[in-house]
């Protein structure tokens, strides 16, 4: 049985004047036109945004050589993140988004070449996706751990050695357009400022590193953030 | 009489309107628009994407000075067009097909145009067909392509194999970007440049039509 949840977009916590350091831009401020500029995308987005996120519980079948069965679907998250989830006896299969809303209005800024707002809106969008990730996983982590079990850390194809291809296998497990986002055939979940993840449950589960700490992405601008988040350190 | 200094500020600053006033100014003092353009409007490019480099400054900061730039350039070039002079260079640029992610492509078109290109964007999940009927028809000196994901990356090779069919190769340079993408991938599937970023792609594309 699936489970919708809408999140107000100011119960996630985004600190929209620090935003920048959050996306590899650390030490830039936007001031005079650009700040103008900022505040009004910013103004736009709380108009329009309406991040929500969809997520199902499922019986972990077997973890084995880099694979995980769940729900008769075998999943390719790779040795590492497998491993990870050896003990786990259920996995929440979770997607979410900042919404068709925010879609929209960021095509409009594209549509209108209006490049700069355009940037703000992306960059406010790629924090607002991550933080809808975070607090899902949080939800999950709450409910599971109300009833006795302990929860893993979230992991996401195309993050590791896990790839993109297997949203595919995601969104199977999940009812069809889950929050409105939909699949492409290249593995693009549209709006695209949308996210996707597994996270382990079992009595015997350990969180294990997540995030950037394994992955092996060089060129991410990540990689440049000192100030690594993790949704519940 | 016409501030150029202050229109080299106004380029390095991003201030469009300025930047615009000074030029008109200038033109109508007769100075040569070349000067104008190789005297201080470039050398404020220059100057915001060293600043870019060391990280001193940031992308918005480059793009204020991109639209400052194109909008003097603007005014410029029907002069410019009037002393046969051309363009830097005609781009056709897009996201590859089965990729929606329009941004990182935009930000690279807006430099490129800010920096005197003529740019021919073609959007996203564009086909290789689509490619090479914009190539041909814009006469372009170089096909930038950019992907996001790591399944739509490959098509870029595709691209290329269309661009080696219609027999244009020998007449096209092809760039590659896009945040899964490094060199050795660009290499590999027969492009001639790879670029991490909106700054660095100028600097490919300027390197690629002078080689």
């Amino acid at each position: 049985m699936s489970v919708t949840v809408n999140i107000p977009l100011d119960s996630l916590g985004i600190k929209w004047e620090r935003l920048w350091e959050e996306t590899g831009n650390g030490g830039y401020v936007p001031e005079g036109e650009l700040l103008a500029s900022y505040n009004d995308v910013i103004r736009e987005i709380k108009k329009v945004c309406r991040p929500a996120f969809c997520y199902e519980i499922i019986e972990c079948e077997g973890v084995c050589d880099g694979k995980l069965t769940v729900g008769g679907i075998t999943l390719n998250p790779g040795k590492r993140i497998a491993g990870y989830l050896e003990k786990a006896e259920k996995i929440a299969v979770y997607v979410g988004t900042a919404g068709t809303g925010f879609e929209d209005y960021c095509r409009e800024l594209n549509r209108s070449g209006d490049v700069i707002r355009a940037f703000f809106a992306d960059t406010a969008g790629s924090v607002i996706a991550e933080a809808v990730s975070s607090h899902a996983f949080r939800h999950i982590s709450d409910k599971e751990q109300e009833s006795g079990d302990r929860t893993s850390f979230p992991y996401s194809p195309g993050h590791c050695e896990w790839p993109v291809s297997d949203q595919k296998f995601i969104f199977a497990l999940l009812p069809d357009t889950p929050c409105g986002i939909r699949l492409t055939d290249s593995g693009l979940m549209i709006p695209v400022k949308s996210v996707s993840g597994i996270v382990g449950i079992g009595k015997n589960i350990e969180r294990k590193p997540f995030g950037c700490a394994i992955c092996t992405f060089e060129g991410c601008y990540k990689k440049h953030v000192k100030d690594e988040r993790h949704p519940v350190d | 009489m016409a501030n150029l200094e202050g229109l080299y500020e106004a380029i390095l600053n991003g201030k469009l309107e300025q930047a615009v006033e000074v030029t008109n100014a200038a033109i109508a003092e007769g100075i040569d628009p070349q000067t104008i353009i190789n005297g201080y409007m470039v050398k404020g490019m220059e100057e915001i994407g060293a600043r870019f480099e060391a990280g001193k400054a940031f992308v918005p900061n480059l793009l204020m000075s991109a639209r400052a730039m194109k909008g003097a350039l603007d005014i410029l070039k029907p002069l410019l067009k009037a002393e046969n002079a051309t363009s830097a260079g005609t781009i056709v640029i897009g996201t590859v097909k089965g990729d929606l992610h329009d941004i990182g492509k935009n930000l690279v078109a807006s430099m490129l145009e800010g920096c005197g290109f003529e740019v021919i964007n073609l959007g996203v999940d564009v086909s290789g067909e689509k490619f090479v009927e914009a190539a041909k028809e814009h006469n372009a000196d170089i096909i930038c392509m950019s992907a996001l994901l790591t399944t739509t990356m490959n098509y870029m090779k595709e691209v290329v194999s269309a661009v080696e069919a219609a027999g244009i190769r020998d007449k096209v340079k092809i760039m590659v970007g896009g945040a899964p993408l490094n060199n050795d991938f660009a290499m590999a599937i027969g492009a001639d440049g790879y670029s991490s970023n909106a700054n660095d792609a100028v600097a490919m594309a300027r390197r690629l039509l002078s080689a």
